[in-house]
């Protein structure tokens, strides 16, 4: 299957410095991809690109078997079948809710627009609310609108900027989760924008994981997590406590023992260990090294901090069992660890 | 629980002071309104139909409904020129597009009729107060404009390839309350103007009352002609009260939106848009030089001088006075909700809304029939003018108190200082900065001022507005240069350097 959106070596230059450094990534059809990176690392540029708000230094968009932008062709925002969802959700804010959702919809007739209006008011719970202004909405309220207001004209691909990160936890999961339903049934392709690690975990059917404008690693959430490209990817991709250590008889040996390694290895390969707080196990020993300094309790488990002789350490552990502070401690690392060699 | 308010003898003269102000603001309305009732009812009913008083409604409010749509239409150009587009040298445009502020209408038309003998009637009009007014438009609309938030810019781009359209949803809706709001403040302008029409001969009401003032010793035809304006600028303030309601707060921090790229790279934008300020301000700029160099100004000096003092007399006096006012009705309202001062604020800009030339003329009727001792004397003149720009320092001193957070007054109350004592240690030396500022303003705006003065001031006195205006009237134009180049480089650029580093929203109340 070739794929429904492909772009190949984008490159954008700003002001003399590389904002995008030869992109390349494609989606398929219907599925929902999250391009992940902290911010600053160009990751809005390259939405900007494939909505065609800013034209590329070179390489080519190619959506659904049209090139939209490439050397020699562009195609402008609103030929393009793209609906786009910003940050701030930028809802035209003299228009009614019912208004804003129609904005795309001009060319309809009256009676099928007045239709798909009410189906996206229901799907994103927004009835009621039809004839309020921007202004008398919610944050979330204001972010289904703009959410529907994308859809509404069946775009061939959606493009969310960060649109949940203005939202306050509880907000957010339910409006992802409405969003993510919606995008289903409408079988709408999505490239979503973000640098919320768990935003990207939990929605996405694959993720391009971006730095410095370049995209250092593509793969499925569950691949993506066990297996980072480097140790970079490892720590942004959640916590992890990275412990020096060698290569020796295909183990990796650190101050907390040998450990078996995810990846390939050779001996003699120096480096580091990124660990997982979860991958530790925290065994009470009064001869122990380590001494619990740090408790952190969330209900479902404890984040605790431990001072080994070498280093603070965070772990999880499930709350009950957790230890207590000052508790002395030995550590180990259960299961496999992703080990990344130094260059030299 | 209601909030307690700080008590002192500080607070008594505030309020005491701010209840002084209410009548001084108000009696001019209403005494226009008691000398029109004196009149006998037939005979104002005739002149209100009078044929006359048609043609001067025609006039009035062709030249208005001209000069807002010229106004409008070219400050809305130059706003998007200069805040959303890429046009080449963007500062020079932008500096170009307010230059006129530095000309005041009288001096303008002074220029034209020096170039251009017999420069008379509406299509001279229409042109200097069209240039005179464009910034008003321009100020509005750019600082409307610059708060366009590129994420809805790119929203109406993904979802319409038609530029019309593309407007429709994003442009309009940015500058539409500024239009209505800069519109009406232009008509506020025409209707108040006195010195560019009188001097282009065109008759709209404020000529017409001027002349009907002077001409005869019954005065009764002015003041009707004086309440029909009050009741058109009443109108017209209503509008703009109800247009600035509807004004959105902006986004705080939006990132701006990319420029939009205009045929021949902005260039034919940017020569337009310098050749307009070229001819509008340019060509009365100058004239007023070429007619000083030419003109023999060397025998005039004693005259010169002598006006320049008074002019800058009355600007010092009448704006101290109207800062010390306007520091009394900020503070009773703000600190002590005093209801009195808020009432003397609104007043103030009604006061301030009509035109010039019929305060002067209510305050004439109030001198000559209650007051007949301060009648044609210098306090008189500081008087009318205290209470013409009144609002012009309420509006430059009012950021600087709000500068001061309220809870710095519980602050100090906490710690044990009295109002006074903390007026003087906390409030005082961070606001006495923007005080000066707006104090200095306040002095340039005064200096200006031509109407009051020329009906209010004493036998005799003249100052540089009055000079110029009675010269160029007499068709001298070698010896109204002297007072034109005075007046531009002691008030008017002054005036707009100093308003160009302020508050665009704030600028359209000074001038």
């Amino acid at each position: 299957m070739t794929a429904f959106v492909d772009v190949v070596n984008l490159m954008v230059v700003k002001g003399g410095s590389t904002i995008l450094h030869d992109v390349s990534f494609d989606v398929n059809r219907g599925e929902f991809l999250s391009i992940l990176g902290p911010s600053g690392v160009g990751k809005t540029t390259l939405l900007r690109c494939l909505a065609g708000f800013e034209r590329p230094d070179s390489g080519s968009i190619t959506i659904d078997g049209d090139v939209v932008s490439s050397d020699s062709r562009w195609v402008q925002p609103a030929r393009r079948g793209v609906g786009i969802v910003p940050q701030d959700g930028a809802l035209f804010t003299h228009m009614t809710v019912a208004r804003n959702i129609g904005a795309g919809l001009t060319d309809m007739p009256s009676a099928p627009r007045a239709k798909r209006v009410a189906e996206l008011v229901s799907v994103m719970r927004l009835e009621g609310f039809e004839n309020r202004l921007p202004a008398e909405l919610s944050g979330g309220q204001q972010q289904r609108v703009a959410v529907a207001r994308a859809i509404a004209p069946s775009p061939r691909v959606v493009l969310l900027d960060e649109p949940f990160a203005a939202l306050d936890t509880e907000l957010r999961t339910e409006l992802r989760a409405d969003v993510r339903e919606l995008l289903r049934k409408e079988s709408i392709t999505t490239i979503l924008v973000t640098h919320d690690q768990d935003e990207a975990l939990s929605l996405s059917d694959s993720i391009a994981v971006m730095r410095d404008g370049a995209i250092i690693q593509t793969g499925t959430p569950a691949d993506i997590y066990a297996r980072p490209a480097d140790i970079d990817v490892a720590l942004f991709l959640g916590d992890a406590v990275v412990l020096p250590g060698h290569v020796r008889g295909g183990k990796v040996e650190t101050e907390l023992g040998a450990l078996t390694p995810l990846n390939r290895v050779r001996d003699g390969d120096r480096g580091f260990a990124a660990v997982r707080p979860e991958n530790f196990y925290l065994q009470p020993d009064p001869t122990g090294q380590a001494i619990v300094t740090g408790r952190q309790f969330f209900g479902h488990d404890v984040l605790v901090t431990v001072t080994t002789p070498e280093r603070t350490i965070t772990a999880r552990a499930s709350g009950p069992l957790a230890p207590e502070i000052g508790m002395k401690l030995t550590v180990w690392v259960r299961g496999p660890v992703n080990f990344y060699a130094r260059p030299d | 629980m209601s909030p307690v308010r700080p008590r002192g003898v500080g607070s008594v003269l505030v309020k005491a002071l701010s209840i002084a102000v209410v009548p001084l603001v108000s009696v001019p309305l209403i005494y226009l309104v008691i000398r029109v009732s004196e009149v006998d009812p037939g005979v104002v009913l005739t002149e209100l139909l009078s044929p006359r008083t048609g043609q001067l409604v025609l006039n009035t409010v062709s030249l208005v409904l001209a000069v807002t749509a010229t106004a409008l239409t070219v400050g809305i150009l130059q706003a998007y020129a200069v805040v959303r587009a890429a046009i080449p040298f963007r500062r020079t445009v932008t500096i170009l597009a307010t230059v006129p502020l530095a000309v005041p209408s009288y001096v303008a038309a002074y220029g034209w009729l020096g170039v251009v003998p017999g420069f008379n009637g509406f299509v001279p009009a229409w042109l200097v107060l069209s240039v005179a007014t464009t910034p008003l438009v321009f100020l509005t609309a750019s600082a409307a404009l610059a708060r366009t938030s590129r994420s809805v810019d790119d929203v109406a781009q993904s979802i319409s390839a038609s530029s019309v359209r593309r407007h429709m949803l994003v442009t309009w809706p940015t500058i539409r309350s500024s239009v209505w709001s800069s519109g009406l403040l232009v008509a506020l302008y025409v209707i108040a103007d006195f010195g560019a029409v009188s001097l282009l001969r065109y008759d709209t009401f404020t000529r017409a009352i001027f002349n009907a003032y002077r001409s005869s010793f019954d005065r009764s035809l002015a003041a009707i002609l004086g309440l029909v304006v009050v009741v058109l600028t009443l109108v017209l303030v209503v509008l703009y009260r109800r247009a600035l309601r509807r004004e959105q707060p902006g986004s705080v921090n939006v990132v701006r939106p990319n420029a939009v790229v205009l045929r021949g790279g902005g260039w034919p934008h940017a020569v337009v848009m310098a050749l307009w300020t070229a001819v509008g301000a340019g060509v009365p700029f100058v004239s007023v030089f070429a007619w000083a160099i030419a003109g023999n100004s060397g025998t005039e000096f004693e005259r010169l001088a002598q006006s320049t003092l008074n002019s800058v007399g009355y600007g010092l006096s009448a704006a101290t006075v109207a800062v010390a006012l306007g520091i009394v009705i900020i503070v009773a309202s703000l600190r002590y909700r005093f209801t009195p001062a808020n009432v003397a604020e609104s007043m103030s800009w009604l006061i301030h809304a009509l035109p010039a030339l019929v305060v002067a003329l209510s305050f004439t009727f109030i001198g000559i029939r209650l007051v007949p001792d301060l009648y044609q004397t210098h306090v008189f003149v500081v008087l009318g003018l205290v209470v013409l720009f009144l609002p012009n320092a309420i509006s430059a001193v009012e950021p600087a108190l709000r500068a001061v957070p309220p809870a710095w007054h519980e602050l100090a109350q906490s710690l044990g200082m009295r109002p006074s004592t903390e007026f003087t240690r906390v409030t005082l030396p961070v606001i006495t900065p923007g005080l000066l500022a707006g104090w200095a303003l306040v002095v340039l705006v005064i200096i200006r001022e031509l109407p009051l003065t020329l009906l209010l001031r004493p036998n005799g006195v003249e100052t540089l507005a009055t000079r110029l205006w009675t010269e160029t009237g007499a068709g001298s134009f070698a010896a109204a240069a002297p007072y034109a180049v005075t007046l531009v480089a002691l008030a008017g650029i002054p005036a707009w350097l100093v308003s160009r580093g302020l508050d665009p929203q704030r600028k359209m109340v000074v001038s």
